[in-house]
């Protein structure tokens, strides 16, 4: 039924038969995958499975080598002429937060709508406050991240991508680089932001967080998507081996 | 010991300062000059420019392995024909020694700083080119905003402690009987015989200025490495 | 191009053997120069770490002085001055020693003692860059103030600094330039003196170029392979090259390496 509605909604990215190659290893091996708007998609995998480098290719950070990848209507292709004109509308969070470290945090988060959005500076400071109320920092506005905890910086790192006000927000394992006790602050914050209906593509393996807003779980192995379903579904009854293998492994 | 008597050294204390005064002027010259074109030289390598790279990076190393005297002089002799042959004339132009020594500065110096940028454009973690491209930012924001200001942070200590030893090699004018510090002192030294004292105290006002720049530099690196940009 | 080097001199010579006997002069600088400041350095660099509040005083005190003063001005300070303000006798008997002589000993003292300053640093940092554990092991052990530098930090400290020794290399052998000013017929100094006697100014400048090109590639060659030759084995060399788009991630650094702060 889930599956129905996000497929009668508008999708706002479209993979086709991908297929990524570092060399002479092929990472990505023929995946479709479509995310219609304000959908939650939670991805997980063993590692080396190619969830990050998925991701990549959908902001196109990574250049894929065959297949389609369609973003809110524009085709990512090596000839583009404007690629910053997709990565405007895709947020992105990393493991490794990669926030600026000269730059304060409120700084960090006027510099790309100043730059690509073309706002004033009172504009992007305005906005820049605005969200990082939001995720309850905004008193540490003027601080700068190496002055933050783990947990402080990745949240800064969510406001900073949400300050583009982009279209779809992607996920790389963004709380596992935390101490166990930050990793809920983080949470949290992506829990409100998926209840404001934002379309998210999540790389994580926290389950808690996937039951509680995904609305799919998809896994992937070996560079392949393995298994998609609900992740009542996936959590309880996995159709695969190997999905079987993964779950009994990151629960023990 | 003979008899020292540095009153002559207050009576020659104005052309001293001349002196020092174009020492710092060469310095200060050399040193935004050979910044900036050391930047360009720095990321015209970075972005591995077809041939363009190819010909900076020759120049660099042919710089660092030879001496500056070396290049003081081959300056002297070769700026007058290049800027003849701009000129299209063809016939030398002669710019006399200060030109040449502010040239040769500031080309020399670019070499120098470039290679400390370069390998400071090579150490900033991927993470932030990364996170540049996700935002969109475009290449010029991207280096302009996130990656230069960072590299020059980190570099600074370096660049600026490189700075020392260009204000103690600007005493290199010598070879072209310029009036920098060294060349007042030795140019008086001739004419009052006073050669020990006037040594004695530029030496002591080198050591004096290096020595100071020094400890602020060391302080600089010691806030830095409290402060802890990153954790 | 290069046919003017095999001319006659009005002394008989070819201009060639004026160019290899500045390179004689200039190699010898640089080769006992080079001995004089690691000896030197590293006593000075031990110096300025150990606890002895004078010892590391005065290592430091030299380092200042030796570092702050620019080595065409310590160049005359040997030459010209030190005659000057020794006893009447002595200064007399320095003044004495016959042309290349004379000013090849101010030289090689000069250069020896200033390379030293920068060595001694360069010790010091390669001594405090190690991990505090190493001495504290060490004297876990029973090992006294002495062989623990001698047989733990010294030979440690040295091979962590060799990439900025290196460089001091290269720093000594250009600098022996500097003593043409106190009139050694080096490498520069020929080359010049060619293009005077010649009109050849472009032919003698390249020669000596690529004379000295030649050095730093031999002097890079040759710290190289000490590099590789007392590296101690499961402990390779960083590969730091990381472009926007190459594959790999490299930990931020906070600071860049030392060993790009040069002497020219
Ligand atoms: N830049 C690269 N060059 C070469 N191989 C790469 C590169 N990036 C990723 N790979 C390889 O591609 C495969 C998939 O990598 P990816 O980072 O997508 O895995 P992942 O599922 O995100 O794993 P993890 O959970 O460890 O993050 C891995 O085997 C990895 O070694
Ligand atoms: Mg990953």
């Amino acid at each position: 039924m889930l599956e129905l509605a996000a497929r009668n909604r508008a999708s706002i990215v479209t993979v086709e038969n991908l297929v990524k190659r570092f060399g002479h290893f092929t990472a990505l091996n023929d995946v479709n995958l479509t995310v219609a708007v304000g959908e939650k998609i939670v991805l997980c995998g063993p590692s080396g499975s190619g969830k990050s480098t998925l991701i990549r290719c959908i902001n196109h950070i990574e250049k894929h080598d065959a297949g389609r990848i369609v973003v809110d209507g524009i085709e990512l292709s090596d000839r583009m002429t404007d690629v910053n004109g997709i990565r405007r509308e895709v947020g992105m969070v990393f493991q490794s937060f990669n926030l600026f470290p000269h730059l304060s945090v409120v700084e960090n988060c006027m510099l790309a709508p100043m730059k690509v959005r073309g706002l004033s500076r009172t504009e992007a400071h305005e906005r820049a406050i605005g969200l990082l109320s939001k995720v309850r920092i905004h008193d540490q506005a003027n601080k700068y991240p190496g002055q933050l905890s783990g947990g402080q910086q990745q949240r800064v790192a969510i406001a900073r991508a949400l300050c583009m006000q982009p279209k779809i927000m992607l996920f790389d394992e963004p709380t596992s680089a935390l101490d166990p006790e930050m990793v809920k602050e983080v949470l949290d914050t992506m829990v409100e932001l998926a209840k404001d209906g934002m379309t998210m593509v999540c790389v994580t393996h926290e389950m808690g967080f996937a039951r509680e807003i995904a609305d799919r779980v998809v896994f992937m192995d070996r560079g392949c998507i393995v298994e998609e379903a609900d992740p009542e579904t996936f959590f309880r009854a996995p159709r695969t081996e190997r999905a079987r293998d993964f779950l009994g492994q990151i629960i023990h | 010991m003979n008899n020292l008597d540095f009153s002559v050294v207050i009576q020659a204390w104005p052309y001293l300062w001349s002196g020092l005064l174009f020492s710092l002027a060469l310095t200060a010259v050399a040193f935004v000059v050979g910044l900036v074109l050391g930047t360009c030289l720095a990321l015209v390598q970075h972005f591995e420019v077809p041939v363009l790279g190819k010909l900076v990076r020759g120049y660099v190393a042919l710089m660092r392995s030879i001496p500056l005297i070396l290049v003081l002089f081959w300056f002297f002799f070769l700026v007058p024909i290049v800027l003849g042959h701009l000129g299209g004339s063809g016939r030398p132009i002669p710019i006399g020694a200060t030109w040449t020594a502010f040239i040769t500065f500031g080309l020399f110096e670019a070499a120098y700083y470039s290679e400390i940028i370069r390998v400071g454009l090579r150490a900033v973690n991927r993470g932030q080119f990364e996170a540049c491209q996700a935002l969109a930012l475009s290449t010029f924001d991207t280096y302009r905003s996130v990656i230069l200001p960072q590299v020059l942070r980190v570099a600074s200590p370096i660049i600026l402690s490189q700075t020392i030893i260009l204000f103690q090699d600007t005493s290199l004018v010598y070879v072209l009987s310029l009036t920098d510090l060294l060349g007042a002192a030795s140019k008086l030294a001739q004419l009052n015989g006073r050669l020990v004292e006037m040594y004695l105290v530029i030496a002591v006002v080198y050591l004096a200025i290096s020595s100071a720049a020094s400890q602020c530099v060391a302080s600089l690196r010691k806030r830095y490495a409290i402060a802890g940009l990153r954790r | 191009m290069f046919a003017v080097l095999l001319e006659q001199t009005a002394d008989g010579q070819r201009y060639i053997d004026w160019l290899v006997s500045g390179l004689g002069w200039t190699l010898a600088l640089a080769f006992f120069g080079w001995w004089i400041a690691f000896a030197v350095g590293v006593v000075v660099g031990i110096g300025r770490t150990v606890q002895n509040r004078p010892v590391a005083a005065l290592a430091r005190l030299y380092v200042e002085i030796f570092r702050n003063i620019p080595v065409l001005v310590q160049m005359f300070l040997w030459y010209f001055v030190l005659p000057e303000i020794l006893p009447a006798s002595l200064g007399n008997a320095i003044k004495q020693i016959p042309p290349p002589w004379g000013s090849f000993f101010p030289a090689l003292v000069c250069l020896g003692l200033y390379t030293a300053a920068r060595i001694a640093e360069q010790v010091r940092a390669g001594i405090e860059a190690l991990p505090k554990g190493q001495v504290e092991a060490a004297s876990a052990l029973g090992l006294g103030g002495y062989p623990t530098y001698r047989y733990i930090v010294v030979p440690q400290a040295l091979r962590l600094i060799i990439p900025s020794l290196t460089s001091e290399v290269m720093g000594i052998y250009k600098n022996t330039s500097v003593a043409l000013t106190i009139g050694l017929m080096e490498l520069t100094a020929q080359a010049r003196q060619i293009s005077e006697a010649t009109f050849q100014t472009f032919t003698a400048f390249g020669a000596a170029t690529l004379v000295y090109l030649a050095l730093a590639l031999i002097a890079y060659q040759g710290m190289a392979l000490i590099d590789r030759a007392v590296r101690i084995p499961g402990t390779g060399p960083a590969d730091d090259a990381v472009r926007p788009g190459a594959t790999h991630a490299i930990e931020p650094i906070d600071s860049l390496p030392d060993a790009m702060e040069v002497v020219k």
